[in-house]
C-alpha cells in the first residue's frame, strides 16, 4: 500500500499509510478497536477502494485489474473475517465452495474439505448446517474454508476469537505451519500476548503494524518496546495496551532492541 | 352452462400456460436483471434501478396498448402476426411481471448480510459463480418473488384483452371470460370462473406458506443447534482432544 488514505463518511479513517507484505512475510496489525485494522485487510484484498493513494498487488493496482485478473489473485488468499460470513449450507459445502469454484470434481473437494476441517478440530460437522455452529467453532471453519485451497497469503482477522487456549493454540500452530511453508501471512489482532507467542514460534521473524489516529507504525517485533517508551505514535498505545491485556505478564518482558 | 366443459377446460389451460410461461420469462428476465443491479457497478445502474421500481405499478392496461402499438399490423412487429395470439398475452404479462421480480429480487441479495457477499467474493469466483452462490443464499427472497410475479400474472385482465381479443377457443383466459360474463349478465358463471382462478391463487398462496414454513424450520433447527448440545463423532472428539 503506498501513501493510502481511507474516508468513512467524510472522516478520515486511514492516512498516508505505507505497508508492504514481502512474499512469505508474518505481519501482525495491531490497533485499536475502530482504528481500520479490517480495513487494512479489505484494502489488502482489493474488496475496498482507498480515497486517496494505492493499493497495489503484484505491482498492480486492484482498481486497474480484470474481473478475471482479481478472481485469480483472490483465489490464492485466505481469508478469515472477524465476523464470519457463512452460507446456508453444510458446513462441508463452505469449506468446499472454493475448490469447486477453482474446477475441482466434488469427491476431491469433498475430501480436502473433510482434511481441513480435521485440521482444525471440526471431524465430524460435515453435514452440520454451519449456521449451527458456535461462535468459535464458526471461527475454526473460517478457517479451514481459508486454508482449504492452500493459499500463498493468509489474512487472519481476530482469527482465535472466542477460542479457548487449546483451540486458540490450535490455530496459531495451523498458521505457523503454513508460514513456514511459505505463506504469507497477516493477523489482525489487538492482543499483545498473541503478537508475543507469534513472535516466539517464528524466531521474532514477525513485523507488527501498528495501526493508531489513523496512522500505520511498522517495526519488528524486537523493537516494539523501543515504540512503546516513546511519548508520541503508538507509545501511548502500547502501554495502555500492555498494561490492559498483559496483567500475568510483566511489561517489561517486551523484547529489547 | 354457459360454456361448454372442453371450452372451459380450454380456457383454464391457455391460463395456466400463459400464467406459468410469463412467470418463467419474467424470471429468467428478472432474476438475472435483478442480481446484476446489486452487483454490478455501470452507468446507468440506479436508473435502471429506479425504473424497475417505477414498473411494480405499471398499469397493465398501459402494458396492453403499448405492446398492441408494437405489434398490430402497421406497427414495427406486425410482420411477425402475434396481435390476437396467445403468445401476445404472454408478451404482455411478461412485461408485467419482469420488473416485480427483478425488483424483489434485488431486494432479497441486497438484504443478505455484508460478510457473506464479502466472503463469497473473497474467493475470487467468476461473475456466474457469484450470482448462483448470493442467489442460493438469498433462495426464499428469490422463489417469493416469482410467486408473486405468478399471483401478477394470473390476475391480470386488461392486457390479455387487448393484446389476445379475447377470441373464443382461441385466446379466452379465465380473466377476459369473466368480463364477458358479467357483460353478459350471467353473474353465477362468472363467480364459477372466478373461482377457477382463486384455486389458482390458493395454490399459489400454499406454495408460499410452505416456503415460509421451510425458512421457519431452518431458523429453527439453527436455533435448536444453538441450544441443544452437539454430537460430534468419536472421530471429532479425538481431533478436538
Amino acid at each position: 500500500m503506498a501513501q493510502v488514505g481511507v474516508d468513512l463518511e467524510g472522516r478520515p479513517l486511514l492516512q498516508g499509510v505505507d505497508l508492504r507484505l514481502p512474499r512469505g512475510s508474518l505481519v501482525v496489525v495491531l490497533g485499536p478497536t475502530g482504528a481500520g485494522k479490517t480495513t487494512i485487510l479489505r484494502l489488502l484484498l482489493g474488496l475496498q477502494h482507498p480515497s486517496g493513494g494505492k493499493a497495489l498487488v503484484g505491482g498492480r493496482e486492484w482498481s486497474t485489474l480484470s474481473r478475471t485478473g482479481c478472481a485469480e489473485i483472490r483465489q490464492r488468499i485466505g481469508y478469515v473475517q472477524q465476523q464470519v460470513g457463512l452460507l446456508k449450507a453444510p458446513a462441508l459445502y463452505n469449506v468446499t465452495l472454493p475448490l469447486r469454484w477453482h474446477g475441482m470434481s466434488r469427491d476431491v473437494a469433498d475430501e480436502r474439505g473433510k482434511t481441513a476441517m480435521a485440521s482444525v478440530g471440526l471431524s465430524g460437522y460435515e453435514r452440520e448446517p454451519a449456521l449451527s455452529l458456535s461462535g468459535g467453532e464458526r471461527q475454526r471453519l473460517a478457517m479451514a474454508r481459508a486454508s482449504v485451497t492452500e493459499p500463498d497469503v493468509l489474512f487472519l482477522d481476530e482469527f482465535t476469537n472466542h477460542q479457548d487456549p487449546a483451540h486458540e493454540d490450535l490455530l496459531e500452530s495451523l498458521a505457523h505451519g503454513f508460514h513456514r511453508l511459505g505463506c504469507t501471512i497477516v493477523v489482525v489482532s489487538h492482543r499483545l500476548d498473541q503478537v508475543r507467542r507469534m513472535a516466539n514460534r517464528d524466531s521474532d521473524a514477525v513485523q507488527v503494524a501498528i495501526v493508531i489516529d489513523g496512522q500505520v507504525y511498522v517495526c519488528p517485533w524486537p523493537e516494539l518496546q523501543r515504540l512503546a517508551t516513546e511519548a508520541v505514535g503508538p507509545g501511548p498505545f502500547l502501554r495502555r495496551l500492555a498494561l490492559a491485556n498483559e496483567s500475568d505478564v510483566e511489561f517489561a518482558s517486551m523484547p529489547t532492541s | 352452462m354457459a360454456i361448454p366443459l372442453d371450452e372451459l377446460v380450454n380456457i383454464t389451460l391457455l391460463t395456466v400456460a400463459v400464467t406459468v410461461g410469463a412467470t418463467a420469462l419474467g424470471s429468467l428476465l428478472g432474476i438475472p436483471l435483478g442480481v446484476l443491479l446489486v452487483l454490478e457497478r455501470f452507468p446507468g445502474r440506479g436508473a435502471i434501478r429506479t425504473i424497475v421500481y417505477a414498473l411494480y405499478a405499471f398499469p397493465p392496461i398501459v402494458a396492453g396498448v403499448l405492446l398492441y402499438l408494437l405489434l398490430r399490423r402497421e406497427g414495427p412487429l406486425g410482420d411477425l402476426g402475434l396481435l390476437f395470439t396467445p403468445v401476445a398475452i404472454l408478451l404482455g404479462e411478461t412485461l408485467l411481471t419482469t420488473p416485480l421480480i427483478a425488483g424483489l429480487t434485488v431486494s432479497a441479495v441486497a438484504e443478505l448480510p455484508p460478510e457473506v457477499i464479502e466472503i463469497v467474493d473473497s474467493g475470487g469466483p467468476s461473475l456466474p459463480q457469484r450470482a448462483t452462490a448470493l442467489l442460493r443464499e438469498a433462495r426464499f427472497g428469490v422463489t417469493a418473488a416469482v410467486l408473486v410475479g405468478y399471483g401478477r400474472s394470473l390476475a391480470e385482465v386488461a392486457a390479455a384483452l387487448i393484446l389476445g381479443g379475447n377470441i373464443r377457443g382461441e385466446t379466452r383466459t379465465l380473466g377476459t371470460a369473466i368480463l364477458l360474463e358479467v357483460n353478459q349478465g350471467d353473474f353465477e358463471f362468472a363467480l364459477a370462473l372466478s373461482a377457477l382462478i382463486l384455486v389458482q391463487a390458493f395454490f399459489m398462496a400454499l406454495l408460499l406458506r410452505r416456503l415460509q414454513r421451510a425458512e421457519r424450520a431452518f431458523a429453527h433447527r439453527i436455533d435448536k443447534s444453538h441450544r441443544g448440545p452437539k454430537r460430534p463423532t468419536s472421530e471429532s472428539t479425538r481431533a478436538e482432544g
